[in-house]
């Protein structure tokens, strides 16, 4: 994955970890609120939407998203279209991969706003913050995403 | 809990950018770098989580401690919930299309904009999972 692949000197774990973890602090030191990113595309959904009462905030940290991360990707070489999607795309035909890649973004869509948060809400900001429903959603979507892509390892001979 | 001043935009633009940045300079935004966490034959991932709970947990503690109050949103309150069904069926749901996905909200988004079109077709499923269950939580509120 060019402008995306790990190989090209990604930043090392403990610089990239700290960064993450003063976003979450910053924004409730500042904001007084709780970063989750499936928040902010809600708050987009309802921008695009014109709905009234927009968190201002977290549809600006959406859009920030965006720019940052294409500040990243053009340091490592620029953007560059692609249809590759690792050892999905390697495995699946394209008319398999796509409907398999919208129904995955379904459920962490749903399961994110059920459980009122992702990686990012729960998984960081609600852990460090050492809320229990937060530890208890995180155990739950790690626990299953490693069983499910260890089992799913198994079953296709280590392809995938 | 924010009003819709300039202040707020400027503060969720930067911290975005910064949350952005760090998704694709870590890996974190390459679903095969995530596979292989899942996999558990690449640690990196796992101990970036470490770094960034160890930074946050003791500084959000003393911010408490210290009843900060915050200068765009009152007297800081950290959010605690207790455990709900919904916090283990949400995550059952959503741990699921993560491990096909090999991504979630922040790195679909980050990874689409690098031009990863599927990405794309990630995000668009996400739009809409989150506004289906909106949709079920205003018909059925107790589900």
């Amino acid at each position: 994955m060019p402008g995306l692949s790990s190989a090209s000197d990604p930043l090392p774990w403990y610089v990239a970890g700290p960064l993450f973890g003063l976003t979450v602090v910053a924004v409730y030191a500042l904001l007084n609120d709780t970063l989750g990113v499936s928040g902010t595309y809600f708050q987009v959904a309802r921008l695009v939407g014109r709905r009234t009462g927009i968190d201002v905030w977290r549809a600006a940290f959406w859009f920030g998203l965006v720019a940052g991360a294409l500040v990243a990707v053009t340091v490592r070489g620029g953007p560059a279209l692609s249809l590759s999607y690792g050892a999905l795309t390697s495995l699946l035909p394209l008319a398999s991969a796509v409907p398999l890649l919208f129904a995955a973004g379904l459920l962490m869509g749903y399961g994110a706003r059920w459980a009122g948060g992702c990686t990012s809400g729960h998984g960081m900001t609600g852990v460090a913050s050492r809320s229990r429903g937060s530890l208890a959603t995180t155990a739950t979507f790690f626990g299953v995403a490693v069983a499910l892509t260890l089992l799913g390892h198994q079953l296709t001979g280590g392809a995938w | 809990m924010s009003g819709p001043g300039a202040a707020h935009a400027v503060v969720g633009g930067a911290v975005g950018a910064v949350f952005g940045f760090a998704l694709v300079a870590s890996g974190f935004a390459d679903p095969a770098v995530v596979h292989e966490m899942l996999l558990l034959r690449d640690a990196r991932l796992y101990l970036m989580f470490a770094a960034a709970l160890a930074t946050a947990t003791p500084l959000l503690w003393l911010l408490e401690r210290r009843r900060w109050r915050t200068p765009l949103g009152g007297p800081l309150e950290i959010e605690r919930v207790p455990v709900q069904r919904r916090h283990v069926l949400g995550g059952l749901t959503f741990g699921t299309g993560w491990a096909i996905a090999g991504t979630c909200p922040g790195p679909a988004l980050a990874m689409t904009a690098g031009g990863h079109v599927l990405g794309a077709v990630v995000m668009a499923g996400l739009v809409g999972g989150i506004l289906l269950r909106e949709g079920v939580k205003r018909l059925a509120p107790a589900a």
